[in-house]
């Protein structure tokens, strides 16, 4: 057990804190940027990997309806059902866990980036006594830029934020981050989650961040959580398309009677691509094109169906 | 059901997921790592668990009610880095007249004033804030002034007034002298040589200041100094965050020599003895330095960071460190003689009873104290039957005295 410690140590904290004081060192001793900058690049070397999670996600997610159908045929031959499901993912060259993959290899990263974080703005003197064994001797750049300055517009890095702003700047990034990820649910149980998710993980994380139950995260943390968030919506952005954003922002706009449209139009929304999606499955049938094809298709008929909802409002 | 089974089961698992966030970083909150004082017959020790005790040196028992200085379990911990200290303070208006108090600064920016009222019964007469701050080095007391450093970067100088209330008890008043606000943050003891405070600060500065508070020089360094200065032989001595150790003329600042071999910061407070300086370093190492010329003489190594100040008994040197382990060598070879491993991590300063050199006592990482008698070869042994627990932790169960088994 000691051993797999040294090598998480060695092989993630260090490098991770000595990167963070390094660039302390050269964002002019301001521990703030070095923060955005870090959550930045460790964000773009993880691009590949959010790419492909994402990419994943969404071939499932178009994958839905055809799983409803089957479940639906095969509602009294579980063996069946289960047979049909996996052949339907062989056939369009989705692994159902494959999504999951990427994130069982960013989750120790963030961790680690959690513990990097925490550990070199110590407020204790113990544990700056601890951190001075994770800074390379040969960078004296780093052990001479110890202690770090914590202090960041209002906030000390180190603690938790006094006021409420980083809370709930926390909760308002995850809850665009949850938007943007949270991918149309095809019945109602999942819708239900869905709805709980995109509501609790905000509300639960701006309480983290927060002093309301019990010692909150320092403020260093939060900051991460908010960079790495606003980045991680751009990122998706890019992957799956901005529509959840404009939705939430077009419904902030509409008068009190509008919300019921954007809802029904949301409904709509979710119909039509079934549709849309069954009717692509019948032509990649008849075309025998490649999964990725398929979706690329329903991706451009659900673009072209939008903007013909859109003209005739 | 479903629904409320989900709307609970989640944000658990996410508090919990959370808690293990931060269990699993290998922090710890502050708390603390007082040396303990020998006063008359008696050591007091601050506990890692907010309270200060009073112990038989001989044998580790309690003698005195402890005072507990966190008042409710909702306040943060009151951590103690530095030492208590011990000072005769005379009546307003009286010479002749005196009590000898003790002093003792916490984490959360507190001076508790303590009095032997009567036979082992001790308490706490004045408990003054003085910072919004943290007070991390300990206190200096020089007649009926006293000064320390805090967090924030000001070096505080309280004149003490003693005299008697109505009802006849000792009182005790602060009053402001003076204050410095230093560009760094003051984690050290400052210093007290002829008319002159020396200190160091996390800015990488040491600063000569006269009593009356007015700055006399000040030397700028590349690195943060955390290390107390120490004054022996006209010259100032620390090590800093460059992993330099330094020799400064007392009079002037002006740099006598440097000593850069260490791989990690020094932390602890140097000592000095015969013409030699002995300065401990967060690399594990013990370095015996000539005091003239800044030569290494000797070193030895220990398997973690040396934290505390080591101690000169005759012809050795005990030190102890994070490694778990009492070393002791011999004072002119660096040699190591015996060594005894008790298995927690030792980072207060050793001190001993000038009477009965013999016997050094500690506090360790578990929130104990210990006492261990040094043989003249070299060998430690057990000294006490078993460490000091406070009853605090006795009752959490989180430790007991039959955790006492030293490989010694």
């Amino acid at each position: 057990m000691e051993f797999i410690g040294q090598i998480w140590n060695s092989i993630l904290i260090q490098p991770m804190v000595n990167s963070l004081v390094l660039l302390y060192s050269m964002a002019n001793s301001n521990f703030g940027i070095a923060i955005v900058l870090f959550t930045i690049i460790i964000r773009a070397g993880m691009m590949p990997l959010t790419v492909k999670q994402s990419r994943q996600m969404k071939a499932m997610s178009a994958l839905q309806p055809k799983l409803k159908e089957i479940q639906a045929k095969y509602k009294s031959d579980r063996q069946r059902q289960s047979q049909e499901t996996m052949k339907m993912y062989k056939d369009n060259g989705v692994n159902p866990i494959g999504c999951l993959g990427p994130m069982f290899i960013q989750m120790p990263i963030f961790i680690a980036l959690y513990q990097a974080i925490i550990k070199t703005v110590p407020s204790e003197p113990e544990n700056l006594v601890v951190l001075s064994k994770y800074l390379y001797g040969w960078l004296p750049m780093v052990r001479q830029s110890i202690p770090i300055e914590s202090t960041f517009f209002w906030l000390d890095l180190a603690k938790p934020d006094p006021t409420v702003i980083l809370p709930i700047l926390v909760g308002a990034s995850m809850f665009l981050m949850q938007k943007m990820t949270t991918m149309p649910a095809m019945d109602e149980r999942q819708a239900s989650t869905n709805r709980m998710m995109l509501w609790m993980m905000p509300i639960m994380f701006g309480l983290f961040a927060s002093d309301l139950i019990g010692p909150g995260f320092p403020s260093g943390l939060a900051l991460y959580w908010v960079i790495s968030n606003l980045v991680g919506v751009v990122i998706q952005g890019f992957i799956t398309g901005w529509d959840p954003l404009i939705k939430l922002f077009s419904f902030l706009k509409f008068n009190k009677s509008e919300p019921a449209v954007a809802l029904a139009g949301s409904a709509a929304t979710l119909i039509e691509e079934e549709e849309i999606y069954e009717n692509s499955e019948d032509e990649r049938e008849n075309s025998g094109g490649s999964s990725r094809d398929s979706v690329n298709r329903v991706r451009r008929k659900q673009k072209r169906s939008r903007n013909r909802r859109n003209k005739s409002r | 059901m479903r629904s409320i089974y989900k709307t609970f089961l989640i944000p658990v698992v996410l508090f919990m997921f959370s808690l293990g966030f931060m269990g699993c970083t290998g922090l710890t909150t502050a708390e603390g790592w007082g040396s303990p004082l020998v006063h008359g017959n008696k050591l007091i020790a601050a506990t890692m668990d907010d309270q200060i005790v009073f112990l038989n040196l001989d044998d580790g028992s309690s003698v005195a009610n402890h005072i507990d200085i966190r008042y409710s379990d909702t306040e943060m911990k009151r951590a103690i880095y530095g030492q208590p200290v011990a000072s005769q303070l005379y009546y307003e208006g009286s010479e002749t007249l005196s009590e000898e108090l003790i002093f003792v600064a916490t984490y959360n920016g507190f001076i508790h004033s303590i009095l032997e009222y009567s036979d082992n019964d001790y308490e706490i007469v004045e408990s003054e804030k003085i910072t919004d701050s943290q007070i991390i080095g300990g206190i200096l007391t020089n007649h009926n002034k006293i000064y320390v450093g805090t967090t924030d970067g000001n070096l505080y100088s309280f004149k003490i007034s003693l005299k008697r209330n109505d009802r006849g008890n000792p009182e005790i008043s602060f009053e402001d002298e003076w204050k410095i606000d230093f560009d760094g943050g003051i984690w050290s003891t400052p210093s007290l040589h002829n008319e002159s405070l020396i200190l160091t600060t996390l800015d990488g500065q040491v600063h000569s200041v006269d009593l009356d508070g007015q700055i006399k020089w000040s030397k700028k360094f590349d690195s943060a100094i955390s290390s107390s200065p120490l004054v022996a032989d006209q010259q100032v001595l620390f090590g800093g965050f460059d992993s330099t150790f330094y020799s400064l003329d007392v009079n002037t600042g002006e740099i006598n020599w440097t000593f850069r071999d260490a791989k990690n910061w020094y932390w602890a407070t140097p000592i000095y003895s015969n013409g030699i300086v002995f300065a401990p370093s967060l690399d594990g190492n013990l370095y015996a330095l000539d005091i003239d010329s800044g030569r290494k003489k000797w070193d030895f190594k220990t398997e973690d960071a040396i934290v505390g100040s080591p101690l000169i008994i005759d012809d050795l040197i005990v030190t102890g460190s994070k490694d778990g382990s009492i070393y002791v060598a011999e004072l002119k070879s660096g040699e190591i003689l015996g060594q005894c491993n008790i298995d927690e991590k030792i980072e207060s300063n050793i001190i001993t009873d000038i009477n009965f050199p013999g016997v050094i006592y500690f506090s360790a990482r578990d929130h104990s104290i210990r006492a261990l008698k040094i043989k003249s070869n070299g060998n430690p042994d057990e000294y006490w039957e078993a460490p000091y627990f406070s009853d605090k932790l006795k009752d959490d169960k989180l430790a007991q005295p039959t955790d006492w088994a030293p490989n010694c």
